[in-house]
């Protein structure tokens, strides 16, 4: 198998869920028919077309363009109490988004970068702080990786989680400079503690404006060279032993910084470990040192020439490893794969925004608690190592547990049986219709209904069992067409939906349904 | 692996006239005397619980326990956050530290003879990640190892043999550790998987939990997507094994009345006495408290970091007094790393080497373990390592758990590490002197007889040979402040006599002829 090379296929329908799963939140029917006999590099192009998305906006349709931070004489504990909410909007937002499929590859890969330059929320509080950040990620989600590191290093929000703000000649902080380094660059073990110093001192002076200020709309950073250390910074021989010049004047920090960055590309571990990180995302947590030689490596050299994402996550994820079937099942699903994909897979659309507020606010609230008792809720990453089973070990075991579990199997639950005051409402009749080619045959209809909500093939001991345990219980298989034909010929959809709705809601708690 | 030699607890027995190793936490044994019953005793080793507290971010330890001889370096090397003389809160008999004004919880501990700070721990070339050095500390690993387990699991694995395979069972039908959590630490990994139970709401969990698919098992998986399902199937059964025990503990045990509001420990601290009221027999409870990252305005956040932690704690042990189930738990804390001696220009500090670790709860035999930090002897600002953290997780295996040598080597990945006294006794000089008691005859030979002031009640009284073991010997009481001790049964040998009551602690030798 050539490892790098382009996949060139069009793409069975199992080739094609494992793209939609691994790219976005999971496959829906639509989208599984829309793109049949398509191959995975113009199924990619399609997917990375997605255009901007709205602003969010609160209840008012007011979006934070609108709104100061409170205004001037608003009390301190209304402005905390506003910002409270209007961070929970974005998150909800966001969650919002994610629901529809056509934005399911540009919010995964924005959710990985969130998880890549993490920040909390709970730290930032200025709600025009965060979403600013969210605007820069989004502007470089694709974009040249250079830039994305110089802008999310002047960001406002990233300069104050990281301490940026107050790292002054007179008083260094080595936070964002360490960071900077481990987390977003490099990784460990490239670097010594006097690069941390050293880095730490180029980076002097940028400053996050107007936080909490209730005064004005404009948030900023800007770089004040009175605070910033100009004399030279000298690395060690992980960099060649690099001498910083020190900067006056007003751009001198922007110089320094991109000679920084520069710098820290230099470093063959640059290239490789983005690459790494981008593999534990988008293929499987553990890197066989084959892996490494083949995969890694070839993706780390072409992408060190010029350090454009894009051309680097299409070449992965269109490339024969990709679609290697011992891969097929390779990751658990995240809590917000598992969430996102259920409703995609189930076609549950989110409600109207702008039609049905309140159904909307009420479904992406609930959506919201559920990832924070799973604890994967956006914006709010542990530590600014970003959420633990994408580094540590056992990676996406991690988030499995009996209590994990339960939670999954009760979205699902609730899911299938409906809850109006959120806007969840599947019907089952229509949905096996929307997929299914033939759901009057039990067996094509498990087996389809597998097929689009599993990763990983099923045995034909495992399809009789459900045929004939879990949809019919024990009942002669002709007499499910006979139900079937009832609800299709006469409208009569009682019998065919009492053995359906919890037949799905069995499938959804099969361990097979936690893969990915 | 070698233990360093800089670890030996050197500095103690330079200290100390002369140090008692062995076992201590073993109180009167079987004595079948109303009075001796009366004094209560150290659960037996198999109900014995540890509570482990996480705080998550690099805890400041000298902001946390302050070295009150060496102030005037202190304030000169942290003048932006240090806190002022007057506030740190006094330890008894223990004039060179303090601790943190909001430790009012752990002060209270303390100075009632339920809290042990070992100093300056750490292990050597500390990692200033977050990351690995959690890591280390949860694998008890600081060797750049593919360790895969945590020094928890192995210790259950070692204790549960071939855990999850037969589990629940008579023997062990409750978790082996449970984290009050979705997900569950590194530190609860098994060689296999993790072998803690990860519960947010004990209340709902059975319900949630729902029933196991009975659908007969995937064949032909490639082998990341076979290894995924048995694991998650493993979970699905254990969970749904456990959920009727938990049900039933949760059910039948109270929450005590006591317990701080809006304190994100107390709320996890809560459950756990909860479970162990309602009669769990889980060994392990795993919770954690987030934030100690305090690169910025620290002052603030480890004043409220560390109100919760010594509220929560005190309210626990409390808790669990009442229900008259404190000798069965101890708890201890960590965290990834200390921080950097100076301050930084943010009112904050910088990642760094040397913390003090926690121990809290019943059999507490030694306070204070080691000294204050020397800032004198600085690092590079850093903070020198006086106790290998192996040692303080050596120590609860060994005289809490009960565990053999042999195991806790292997627990330990190979590495002998030396136990430090939390559990064993050390007769300190900063004890008062024993002149207002009596012992006599002394050298003795069938019995002696014990005076002390009156108007002192008796609380504890222990005969401890020279290698630790408390002996158990029959006491009568003669006068409200006056005892015999029977020694015809015991060793002819050198002994201390403990004596502990309402008002003070006295320690005499003795020797039996």
């Amino acid at each position: 198998m050539a490892w790098t090379a382009t996949y060139t296929r069009p793409l069975a329908s199992a080739d094609l869920a494992h793209l939609l799963r691994r790219a976005s939140f999971g496959p829906s029917p639509a989208q599984l028919k829309a793109n049949k006999g398509r191959t995975a590099t113009e199924i990619f192009d399609l997917l990375a077309k997605a255009p901007a998305p709205p602003l969010p906006t609160d209840s008012d349709g007011k979006t934070f363009h609108d709104l100061g931070w409170g205004a001037p004489e608003t009390e301190q504990q209304k402005r905390n109490q506003l910002d409270n909410q209007r961070r929970a909007q974005v998150k909800k937002w966001w969650l919002g988004l994610m629901l529809d499929p056509s934005r399911g590859f540009a919010e995964k890969l924005t959710l990985f970068w969130q998880n890549h330059f993490v920040i909390e929320s709970d730290t930032i509080q200025d709600v025009r702080f965060l979403h600013r950040y969210l605007e820069t990620i989004r502007r470089n989600a694709l974009g040249n990786f250079r830039t994305f590191v110089i802008d999310i290093t002047k960001d406002p929000a990233m300069l104050r989680y990281l301490n940026g703000t107050e790292n002054t000649k007179e008083k260094p902080n080595e936070n964002y400079g360490r960071e900077l380094m481990e987390l977003f660059t490099l990784g460990r073990g490239y670097y010594t503690e006097s690069d941390v110093v050293e880095a730490a001192r180029v980076l002097t002076g940028w400053q996050a404006i107007n936080y909490r200020n209730a005064f004005t709309e404009v948030i900023s950073s800007r770089f004040n060279p009175n605070l910033h250390d100009q004399e030279k910074k000298v690395f060690s021989e992980n960099f060649q032993d690099t001498t910083i010049e020190g900067r006056s004047g007003d751009q001198g920090g922007a110089l320094e910084l991109g000679e920084l960055v520069d710098m820290l590309f230099t470093h063959p571990e640059s290239a490789r470990f983005l690459v790494r990180k981008l593999y534990r995302w988008y293929f499987t947590g553990e890197i066989s040192d084959e892996v490494e030689k083949n995969f890694i490596e070839p993706m780390a050299v072409s992408f060190r020439k010029d350090r454009e994402i894009k051309p680097l996550i299409r070449r992965m994820l269109t490339s024969d490893h990709f679609f290697d079937p011992a891969l097929r099942g390779g990751q658990l699903r995240s809590p917000l794969d598992f969430i996102m994909g259920s409703f995609i897979a189930l076609e549950n659309p989110a409600p109207s925004h702008e039609k049905e507020r309140g159904k909307y606010d009420a479904l992406t609230n609930n959506l919201l608690n559920r990832t924070r008792l799973m604890e994967m809720e956006v914006l709010e990453q542990p530590t600014v190592f970003g959420w633990r089973p994408y580094y540590d070990t056992g990676y996406y075991k991690i988030w499995i547990s009996g209590t994990t579990l339960g939670l999954r199997g009760d979205l699902t639950d609730v899911l299938v049986k409906g809850a109006r005051q959120f806007g969840v409402q599947v019907d089952t009749l229509s949905w096996v219709t929307s997929f299914g080619s033939n759901p009057g045959d039990p067996m094509v209809l498990v087996r389809e209904m597998w097929g689009l909500l599993m990763a990983v093939e099923p045995t034909q001991a495992q399809l009789d069992n459900l045929v004939d345990d879990a949809l019919l219980d024990g009942i002669p298989r002709y007499e499910w067409t006979e139900i079937w034909n009832k609800y299709k010929d006469k409208g009569l959809e009682d019998d065919a939906r009492n053995r359906l709705n919890p037949f799905v809601t069995y499938m959804l708690r099969l361990a097979e349904y936690q893969l990915n | 692996m070698k233990r360093r030699s800089f670890l030996k607890t050197s500095s103690l027995t330079a200290l100390l006239p002369w140090t008692l190793n062995g076992l201590g936490a073993r109180a009167f044994g079987q004595d079948s005397s109303a009075f001796l019953n009366a004094l209560g005793t150290t659960a037996d080793a198999s109900d014995r619980v540890l509570v482990v507290i996480q705080l998550n971010g690099g805890n400041d330890g000298l902001n946390t326990v302050i070295p009150l001889d060496q102030m005037g370096m202190y304030q000169k090397i942290r003048a932006n956050i240090a806190i002022e003389e007057a506030k740190v809160l006094k330890l008894r008999y223990r004039e060179q530290a303090g601790l943190h004004p909001s430790l009012k919880g752990f002060q209270d501990l303390y100075n009632d003879g339920r809290l042990s700070i070992i100093e300056n721990v750490g292990y050597e070339n500390p990692s200033f990640s977050h990351f690995q050095a959690n890591d280390i500390w949860f694998k008890g690993d600081s060797t750049p190892n593919d360790t895969t387990s945590g020094w928890l699991g192995r210790y259950l694995e070692e204790r549960y043999a071939g855990y999850p395979e037969g589990y629940p069972n008579a023997q062990m039908p409750d978790p082996l550790a449970i984290q009050i959590s979705a997900v569950a630490s590194t530190a609860l990994l098994g060689p296999k998987q993790s072998v803690a139970l990860a519960i947010q709401d004990v209340d709902t969990f059975a319900r949630l939990i729902g029933e196991k698919p009975a659908a007969p098992s995937s064949a032909n998986l490639n082998a990341l997507a076979s290894d995924y399902v048995d694991f998650v199937r493993s979970q699905q059964t254990l969970s749904v094994a456990y959920a009727d025990q938990l049900k039933a503990a949760a059910t039948k045990g109270s929450t005590g009345a006591n317990y701080p509001a809006g304190n994100r420990l107390a709320d996890q601290l809560k459950v756990v006495s909860r479970l162990i009221k309602g009669g769990l027999r889980t060994k392990v409870y795993y919770v954690t408290l987030g934030g100690f990252d305090t690169h910025a305005n620290q002052l603030i956040l480890h004043n409220n970091l560390l109100t919760q932690l010594g509220e929560a704690t005190k309210a626990f042990l409390d808790d669990l007094k009442t229900s008259k189930l404190d000798n069965r738990v101890v708890g201890m804390t960590f965290s990834e790393f200390g921080r950097r001696a100076y301050s930084n220009g943010s009112a904050g500090t910088d990642h760094g080497w040397a913390s003090p670790q926690f121990v809290f709860g019943h059999g507490i035999k030694t306070q204070f373990i080691g000294n204050s930090p020397d800032l004198n002897n600085l690092v590079k600002n850093n903070i020198a390592i006086e106790h290998d953290f192996r040692q303080v997780y050596a120590s609860l295996l060994r005289d809490w758990f009960e565990v053999d040598e042999a195991t806790v080597r292997r627990v330990m990945l190979g590495g002998d590490y030396e136990v430090v006294p939390i559990f064993r006794e050390t007769i300190t000089a900063a004890e008062p002197l024993s002149e207002l008691v009596a012992l006599y005859p002394n050298p003795a030979t069938t019995e002696a007889r014990l005076v002390w002031p009156v108007g002192e009640e008796l609380k504890n009284i222990e005969l401890v040979d020279l290698s630790g073991r408390v002996q158990t010997v029959p006491v009568q009481l003669l006068e409200s402040n006056k005892l015999v001790l029977d020694l015809r049964r015991v060793q002819r040998t050198h002994y201390v006599v403990k004596l502990q009551t309402t008002r003070s602690e006295y320690s005499r030798k003795l020797i039996v002829q």
